[in-house]
């Protein structure tokens, strides 16, 4: 969830012409949305055969599309009074809004919500994975698969781009219902990792913590010496990095690679960090805290990254301690809203079987 | 609402839907060949500086560009060409016409390796800033820019707005990619600020 804030941070600094806070960003998205998908895999429920279709699909349209939809309207009111909010969306006219209310509700593309194109792409990963599962029956069977999704992720990354849904983002975009299904592929790919990973029970139980550590170091120094080896081709010639919102994968080999190491990276810190109790309440409210991140990327940091870059030199560590208390400041300022939102429409914020006092349950 | 079956409470929620989708679309495709006013975003370029007929310089920069994109490892990109005062195109005459053609760049595009000056061609990197501008999506032979320009001129007028820095050719389609010259693609666009 840091990675999140931190990175969305330095993508300003990033537009604002800073060329080491575009390394910062590479480095971070080169790892930091597939582990999203690991995470997402490594927590999956087994054994959905059993399931009815009709019950599941109910429940992950409780947990992913309600929260989406509610952290999409949300959005749209600072847009009342700024203009200066997205790519491709002339706000505040009527043809902006319904432009950016059809893309977000009827092509599955966030408009007024960007971060949260991960729920979308998450859910049809989740439908997938309520097809795929029941041949999930062997290790090998994982792997496979896996593999098969991964690359007919690559392959539609580069070849369909009219799949893309930042078509839309060109002045006469045409819509159409993209629901992330071009990226649901490779997220799928990952997704798998986790389940492979959770079978396997990686980091489960006792892991000494010098190992732990260890690994860490090991897998920074990976990421720290393959995250620019991959140059590319991507699809936005702007955004030397991997962009998985636009399907900007680049190199099919070194991509999968970094993103995995890094990923692993990061698992071995949460382990090593299992115990605080600050960390656990940002998992446990990580969907709202990433929802409640447009907040900060849609209105304040392009403003704030170029306001800072005016005021500092722009050295390596001067943009990652910047970046670092912003992305502090910005979750710190989440948590009241994380507080209320959890005691007022807990079901509107991804967790649908909690009773609230103005909505009941969505789901048993 | 429940006696219907599924299936027919599909189609009522589907329908209007598609009748929106398909009718939006269409709109979308007809306003692609009608001009339009937006704020362009700043971003990083590589330019390669070339005076001279564009008839010929343009080839130039095709070649320059594509080669310097090779040897940096960039991402493919758009080729465009930049009158940095709109004037140039009515009040020179042609062969002393000075384009900035360019392309796209992330920010992390810091060096030039090996490439060097050439007696014509000036390569760099720039900074395009943020910047309002008119646009129109021409379809067909280069021949045809000026009629489409005059309509991108007189939508400006009645906007209210008024030519105030650059303009700019952008080779969607363009010679390499089509041989028809028919369906190329050029967005031609102009600077401009509020009268």
């Amino acid at each position: 969830m840091a990675l999140v804030y931190y990175g969305h941070f330095i993508e300003s600094y990033m537009k604002a012409g800073s060329a080491i806070a575009a390394m910062h960003y590479k480095f971070i998205y080169s790892f930091h949305m597939p582990l999203f998908f690991i995470l997402s895999g490594y927590i999956a429920k087994e054994h959905l055969a059993g399931h009815k279709f009709s019950l599941y699909f109910k429940r992950q349209v409780a947990s992913r599309l309600v929260p989406y939809a509610f952290l999409s309207l949300i959005l749209i009111l600072p847009t009342f009074w700024t203009t200066d909010f997205t790519v491709g969306l002339e706000l505040p006219t009527t043809k902006g809004y319904v432009k950016g209310i059809a893309a977000t509700f009827l092509a599955g593309f966030p408009y007024f919500n960007i971060p949260t194109w991960f729920l979308i792409c998450l859910f049809v990963v989740e439908m997938m994975h309520y097809a795929v599962s029941r041949y999930l029956t062997t290790y090998s069977r994982v792997v496979l698969i896996g593999l098969s999704f991964y690359l007919i992720g690559s392959i539609l990354a580069w070849y369909a781009g009219f799949l893309r849904p930042t078509n839309i983002l060109s002045p006469h975009g045409k819509i159409y219902p993209y629901f992330m299904v071009l990226e649901a592929f490779t997220g799928y790919s990952f997704y798998l990792v986790g389940v492979y990973l959770n079978r396997k029970k990686f980091l489960a139980g006792k892991v000494a913590r010098h190992r732990c550590f260890l690994g860490v170091l090991v897998c920074l120094a990976l990421v720290y010496y393959s995250y620019d080896l991959n140059k590319g081709m991507f699809t936005m010639p702007f955004y030397d990095a991997i962009v998985l919102a636009a399907s900007s994968h680049g190199n099919v080999i070194l991509f999968p690679l970094t993103a995995l190491v890094g990923s692993v990276m990061i698992l071995l810190l949460a382990k090593l960090t299992a115990k605080n109790k600050a960390l656990l309440f940002l998992g446990s409210n990580t969907l709202i805290i990433f929802g409640l991140n447009a907040v900060f990327y849609h209105l304040i940091n392009d403003r704030l990254a170029l306001w800072l870059l005016s005021h500092h030199s722009g050295h390596f560590m001067v943009i990652f301690i910047t970046g670092t208390v912003v992305a502090f400041f910005s979750i710190l300022l989440t948590v009241p809203f994380v507080f209320l939102f959890n005691y007022i429409i807990p079901q509107l914020i991804g967790k649908p079987k909690k009773n609230g006092p103005l909505i009941p349950r969505l789901v048993t | 609402m429940k006696s219907f079956p599924l299936f027919v409470k599909s189609i009522l929620v589907l329908l209007p839907i598609i009748v929106f989708l398909v009718s939006y679309n269409l709109r979308m495709e007809k306003q692609r060949f009608k001009p339009h006013i937006y704020t362009m975003r700043a971003g990083k370029e590589l330019v390669a500086k070339i005076k001279g007929d564009p008839e010929i310089t343009m080839d130039t920069a095709e070649i320059t560009l594509y080669s310097a994109g090779r040897k940096l490892k960039l991402s493919p990109s758009y080729l465009s060409g930049r009158h940095l005062d709109w004037k140039q195109r009515d009040t020179t005459l042609m062969k002393d016409w000075i384009v900035h053609y360019s392309r796209m760049v992330p920010e992390t595009a810091i060096g030039l390796a090996d490439i060097k000056d050439s007696t014509t061609v000036s390569i760099f990197y720039d900074r395009r800033k943020e910047a309002q501008v008119a646009e129109i999506l021409h379809l067909g032979r280069y021949e045809g820019i000026p009629k489409s320009l005059v309509q991108l001129r007189q939508f400006v007028e009645r906007q209210g707005y008024k030519l105030s820095g650059y303009y700019e050719e952008v080779y969607l389609v363009f010679e390499h990619i089509e041989p028809d010259p028919d369906n190329y693609e050029t967005l031609l666009r102009y600077q401009v600020s509020k009268l």
